[in-house]
């Protein structure tokens, strides 16, 4: 029996450092590392069920050739290799080496990710995707307000007097932040939560505000006309470190909170009260969360939430600030997210960095000189987790070739050609940050890969050799096939940071170089005005919004959102285009590096009246058993989770003569699945929840409901913005398919101007 | 006596737990129960967010009780209390598998393990705490929500079994938890009352074990052929029903074979009568096998022999006394059959149920000799209770079970005034009818059996407060 240390490369917030126990080569037990202050009482069930992912009898152990039939069959590397040299030679020499698509998602962190591009670009190029499904408008919000993204440390929450979690699940999706809000609340502290659903983490707070989704950014812009008006707003700090706020409060003299109650369904007086809440407390620390800021009007609402924080000083002091995303730790990137999201501003004529994340399937489709032929996907399953499904499938199925690394047999893996066995965490070392805590840590190696698994870099290098790509260019991005070597190529990235070493790492981990505990401590931000930019120019340059905070109404607005009062004095009509649905603009969209939901075209103004088919909004929130689409295929996870069940309220259930329990048919213009429900009591009418992750084989991958649109800022994808109807299945006799219209895009309307 | 760890248990801050289930899986691997199985289970109270009520979450595996009824139940004394730390351990090699711990535990905490056969359940990680460790589910909660030592705080919350157990398990941050977050969503005021009726949410991370005819073939077979036999004696003993050994020793056995089918571990099966002086379950089983030896020594005496086929009123002296002693304790037998159901029976009125065994064997014997007075009266108390229990609804199945159950009480009598005497076809008729219906009403019974769980009570408790909080209730 060994003992180890090393830490989950998931993409989440949480990065637990993790001891395993090795027993005869085996993994055993997952236990708690006490060496990471954030996640110090160990790892969250998913991290206890690697014993049985390592050793799951699912697991690809060998690669698998794809019959005519769909089934698999057993093949050898050579056999494996062969092919998919003789594939790629072929379309690069036909086509040019951009017809293959690189396609990698945030399945595992590391710096060793990094040997696939390199690998592509020795090839000769290779067409590749821009933006991220996860966080980018977020990112960008926080980036054009603060000048970077670094927060507190995790453990500072402790201090806050109140903390207001707002879309953020942290019960769920970041257990670890728990036990601060536990210790914050032991001293004292005050809590909100802002979320439709009345959630596991909302049990704990005193109040919970339930706003109509897409309309966060509404109650935020009445929560500062409230700290204006009523002088709640610091006005020292403001004068000294936020640039814009006087014409801020020009902005939202409008937004009272009897017109945010008409926009978000939040009655005025809990407007009222949130803000009093958060202009009276001291210290305050707002942690927004991630399915918030997938909405067409995302990035505006993110930086209207944070203009809350500048306006009352809440920054760069202990227990308050803006919990977002800590890039801190993200030292080895050269450019720091969310630039690196960005499509070059000159391509440089190898990568074609051209198909935007959110619309996949749409612009795999459009690209033409040359077109896709073959795609490569590691560490992703983009047929369950992309918007709009149904044209990612249509979009892979139009190849000549698809490779799929993987694990397990996901959507993606089933509509490959070759599937090649992808190593799993334990089985290569390797470097990775984090986003919530500041620490850097080694995944360390502490298994063999199992049966034929080889790491992505030896099957790079066999690749590499198939292709007669020359070995030293070979030898220079991709490290040998022995651990030694791997350990070189780290030990060399970690070289320029004497803090860091691969010695120091395989004790536990170790704080950034540079990080601080208190971001901003300094009131130093880094933007173009050195301030706190409520007024941003660069937004407005970059992605052609309001250099303000702003309210627009989403695309896909939900429920009664009252759009004539809204708009009432709205600065320009700004219908916009149905891009998106047409299918047309995409490609140039992608060239000029703005978002679709700021190309304001002249295209047809759709009427609010398009979504009344649909009156019902679908959340698709993630959930503690999973990682996206990871891990619940396993029987531990299974046993927590059995499958997919929506949510519905009591009242819109009886609408539809729902009983608690039927299996129900959820449905838009782009897609239709069919699931479970249950009642839940605690769900803002006129929203139904669905957890993403499942995959089609459980019969509800949220994703073919969903549309393949940008957010309004940094290339991320606005999937969570999506209205569904529910009808029970027995009473399938209801012309359902009449009623399906295509949803396209709606008119604009703005928070009210004064 | 003071109990061993007395002062030692589990700690739950409901208020830190989230239910996360990380607990539930270090369970699972720290004691390789297998993937997806757990002695440690998340129940949940208000999954379904009723307004006004607080959700939180138990995390619950064995309590380890002062006074558990494990322990002086299990049939086979295989349950035991470790000296050092107060853990209540089931012994491997000792369990037959009778899954008898698991109807008597308030806490749905012993599991049956499908591969040894024997029952299994949390061992508080003794071996861990022998070495100064905490549990490995106590080391795995990330909220740091589960702790085990000295015990303080609160010995009850909301939603967790009140019994007399003393259950060594305090609940830290119960006030966190006595009211949910005021909520800005309240469109559903006064209306939902109507639509939670509906809900019946899972409140367990794990199925209840649940009691059913089907998994419960062996003990309806066994507790019919019970009450059969000893109607058939006291039928011989005091009217003049005969008893032929053969066929009598034969069913004997066969009903004895059929019952150990029920056990995990059938070689064991001798074992079930070791804690006779507290196991209802032992008891059930010393007292049959005492009526089977007294009613085949008396079917066998040789005073007995020639004279068997004209009833009691040809037995003489040590045989009849024999046999008459074998009808009460039979009596008794039946007795204590009925009591190892007390824990799971939720149905039964003034103590009865109308299967139950003390009221089959007596009713048998009258339809075996053809008593009228005695037939009706049995026959009547168990249709009275038939109906009561059912009400105007009937059972489950459909009307016409009842109507078919209460006609085979009700027509053997008929049947014996169209052809008196023993031995005509119609009084096998009425034999069969009785017989018929017996089986049909235990069938039922079993299928009413029910464990109780933390799980129940979570839903219980939530059904209170559902009828309090609803507005139009009022």
């Amino acid at each position: 029996m060994t003992l180890r240390t090393t830490a989950c490369p998931r993409n989440c917030y949480s990065t637990c450092t993790m001891t395993v126990e090795i027993v005869d080569g085996a993994l055993r037990r997952v236990l708690p590392h006490p060496g990471n202050r954030a996640t110090a009482h160990g790892p969250c069930l998913k991290g206890l069920s690697y014993v049985e992912r390592v050793a799951s009898p699912e697991r690809i152990l060998h690669p698998l050739r794809r019959a005519e039939n769909g089934s698999f069959r057993r093949i050898s590397w050579d056999e494996a290799l062969d092919e998919i040299a003789a594939r790629l030679r072929e379309t690069r020499a036909r086509y040019g080496p951009q017809s293959v698509l690189y396609y990698a998602a945030s399945g595992t962190k590391g710096l060793l990710n990094a040997v696939g591009p390199a690998f592509w670009r020795l090839f000769g190029g290779y067409s590749g995707t821009y933006g991220d499904l996860c966080w980018p408008a977020g990112l960008e919000a926080t980036r054009l307000t603060l000048g970077d993204n670094a927060h507190n440390a995790p453990w500072d929450l402790a201090h806050a007097r109140l903390i207001v979690f707002w879309g953020k699940n942290p019960a769920e999706t970041n257990i670890h932040q728990m036990p601060f809000v536990h210790e914050a609340l032991d001293a004292g502290g005050r809590m909100v939560v802002i979320d439709p659903r009345r959630t596991e983490t909302a049990e704990r707070a005193e109040l919970l505000v339930q706003p109509r989704p897409g309309t966060d950014g509404a109650l935020a812009m009445a929560a500062a006309h409230v700290l204006f008006r009523d002088g709640l707003v610091d006005e020292r700090f403001a004068e000294a470190h936020v640039l814009g706020h006087a014409a801020y409060r020009e902005r939202v003299a409008a937004c009272t909170p009897e017109w945010a109650e008409r926009v978000t369904g939040v009655p005025a007086r809990y407007v009222e009260r949130l803000a009093r809440m958060i202009g009276t407390e001291r210290p305050v620390t707002i942690c927004a969360g991630f399915g918030m800021q997938r909405y067409t009007n995302s990035g505006q609402t993110l930086r209207a939430v944070l203009a809350l924080l500048a306006l009352t000083g809440n920054i760069g002091r202990p227990g308050a600030g803006w919990i977002f995303a800590n890039l801190q730790s993200a030292v080895f990137d050269a450019v720091k997210d969310p630039l690196a999201f960005y499509p070059p501003e000159e391509p440089d004529g190898v990568a074609r960095i051209s198909i935007s994340t959110a619309r996949l399937g749409r612009d795999m489709l459009a690209t033409d000189g040359p077109p896709l032929k073959v795609a490569w996907v590691e560490r992703g399953n983009p047929l369950a987790q992309n918007p709009e499904t149904p044209t990612v499938v249509e979009a892979f199925r139009r190849l000549d070739f698809r490779v799929v690394v993987e694990q397990f047999l996901t959507d993606t893996a089933r509509a490959a050609d070759i599937v090649l066995p992808a190593k799993s965490m334990f089985e290569q070392s390797d470097v990775i940050g984090a986003y919530w805590h500041p620490y850097i840590q080694l995944k360390q190696k502490v298994l063999d890969p199992p049966g034929e698994v080889k790491p992505e870099s030896e099957i790079y290098r066999l690749l590499a050799a198939r292709l007669e790509l020359p070995a030293d260019a070979v030898d220079a991005v991709i490290p040998g096939p022995g651990d030694a070597e791997v350990e070189a190529w780290l030990e060399a990235r970690l070289a320029p940071f004497p803090e860091l070493s691969l010695e120091r790492l395989r004790e536990g981990p170790v704080l950034a170089p540079g990080c601080r505990e208190i971001a901003f401590d300094d009131l130093v931000f880094p933007t173009p005005s050195g301030r706190i930019e409520l007024f941003s120019e660069e937004a407005a340059r970059r992605w052609g919004v309001d250099p303000l905070p702003d309210w627009t109404v989403p695309v896909e607005a939900t429920g009664a959102v009252d759009v004539s009062d809204a708009a009432a004095s709205s600065r320009s009509e700004a219908a916009r285009s149905g891009a998106a649905a047409s299918g047309e603009a995409p490609a140039d969209e992608a060239s000029s590096g703005r978002s679709d939901a700021a190309s304001s075209g002249g295209g047809r103004a759709l009427a609010e009246v398009v979504y009344a088919a649909y009156p019902l909004h679908l959340l698709t929130p993630n959930t503690k058993n999973r990682i996206h689409s990871q891990f619940h295929n396993l029987a531990m996870i299974r046993a927590q989770d059995p499958g997919p069940v929506l949510h519905i309220g009591p009242a819109d259930a009886r609408a539809r003569g729902i009983a608690d329990g039927n299996r129900v048919r959820v449905f838009n213009g782009r897609g239709a699945l069919e699931v479970a429900c249950r009642i839940d009591f605690g769900i803002r009418e006129g929203c139904v929840s669905l957890t993403n992750g499942w995959w089609a084989t459980d019969g509800a991958a949220v994703n073919v409901l969903s549309a393949g649109r940008e957010t309004d800022m940094g290339h991320g994808a606005a999937f969570h913005e999506n209205r569904v109807e529910v009808r029970p299945v027995e009473a399938e006799g209801v012309e359902v398919e009449g009623t399906e219209v295509a949803l396209d895009g709606v008119r604009r309307a703005e928070a009210p101007r004064a | 006596m003071t109990v061993a760890g007395a002062d030692r248990g589990f700690l739950l801050d409901v208020g830190r737990c989230t239910g996360c289930a990380a607990c539930t899986l270090a369970c699972s691997t720290e004691n390789a129960l297998g993937w997806g199985r757990s002695w440690r289970q998340i129940v949940t109270f208000n999954e379904e967010r009723l307004p006004g009520v607080p959700a939180f979450h138990l995390s619950l595996a064995c309590n380890h009780c002062n006074e558990a009824p494990c322990v002086p139940q299990c049939p086979a004394r295989a349950i035991s209390r470790d000296p050092d730390t107060g853990a209540v351990l089931i012994d491997g090699d000792t369990c037959i598998g009778c899954r008898y711990c698991a109807w008597v535990c308030p806490y749905d905490a012993p599991l049956f393990d499908e591969a040894a056969s024997v029952m299994t359940k949390c061992t508080a990680c003794h071996h861990r705490l022998t070495e100064g460790l905490p549990p490995a589910c106590v080391e795995a909660c990330p909220t740091d929500a589960l702790r085990y030592g000295a015990l303080e705080g609160a010995a009850r919350v909301t939603g967790f079994p009140d019994t007399p157990a003393e259950p060594r398990i305090r609940f830290l941050g119960v006030d966190r938890v006595d009211s949910p977050p005021e909520s800005t969503w309240r469109a559903f005021e006064g209306t939902w009352r109507a639509d939670v009726s509906a809900g019946a949410h899972p409140a367990g991370s794990r199925p209840n074990p649940t009691i059913s005819l089907r998994s419960e073939i062996p003990l309806w077979l066994f507790t019919s052929a019970a009450a059969a036999l000893v109607g058939w004696v006291l039928a011989a003993a005091v009217g003049t029903v005969a008893l032929h050994p053969g066929p009598f020793i034969a069913l004997a056995a066969g009903a004895l074979a059929v019952s150990t089918l029920h056990l995990g571990r059938k070689l064991r099966a001798w074992r079930a009568v070791t804690n006779v002086r507290r196991s209802r379950l032992s008891r059930e089983v010393a007292g049959f096998g005492a009526f089977l030896t007294l009613a085949t020594l008396a079917a066998l005496w040789p005073g007995a022999s020639g004279s068997v086929a004209q009833g009691a009123a040809a037995w003489h002296g040590t045989a009849h006394a024999l046999l008459v002693a074998a009808g009460a304790a039979g009596l008794v037998a039946l007795f204590f059959v009925d009591r190892v159901y007390d824990p799971v029976c939720p149905r039964r009125r003034l103590g009865l149920h109308s299967a139950d065994a003390i009221l089959t064997g007596p009713a048998f014997a009258a339809v075996l000799q053809g008593t009228g007075a005695v037939y009706a009266a049995f026959s009547t108390l168990k249709a009275v209770l038939y109906v009561h229990r059912h009400g105007p609804t009937g059972p489950r199945g459909g009307w016409w079970l009842g109507v078919l159950r209460v006609a085979a009480l009700a027509l053997p009598a008929p049947l014996w005034w169209l052809a008196p005497g023993a031995g005509s076809g119609w009084a096998y008729a009425a034999i069969g009818l009785f017989a018929a219906g017996e089986l049909l009403d235990r069938a039922e019974f079993y299928e009413e059996l029910r464990v109780r769980t933390p799980a129940d009570e979570a839903r219980r408790v939530l059904a209170l407060r559902r009828a309090i909080k609803n507005p139009v209730d009022g």
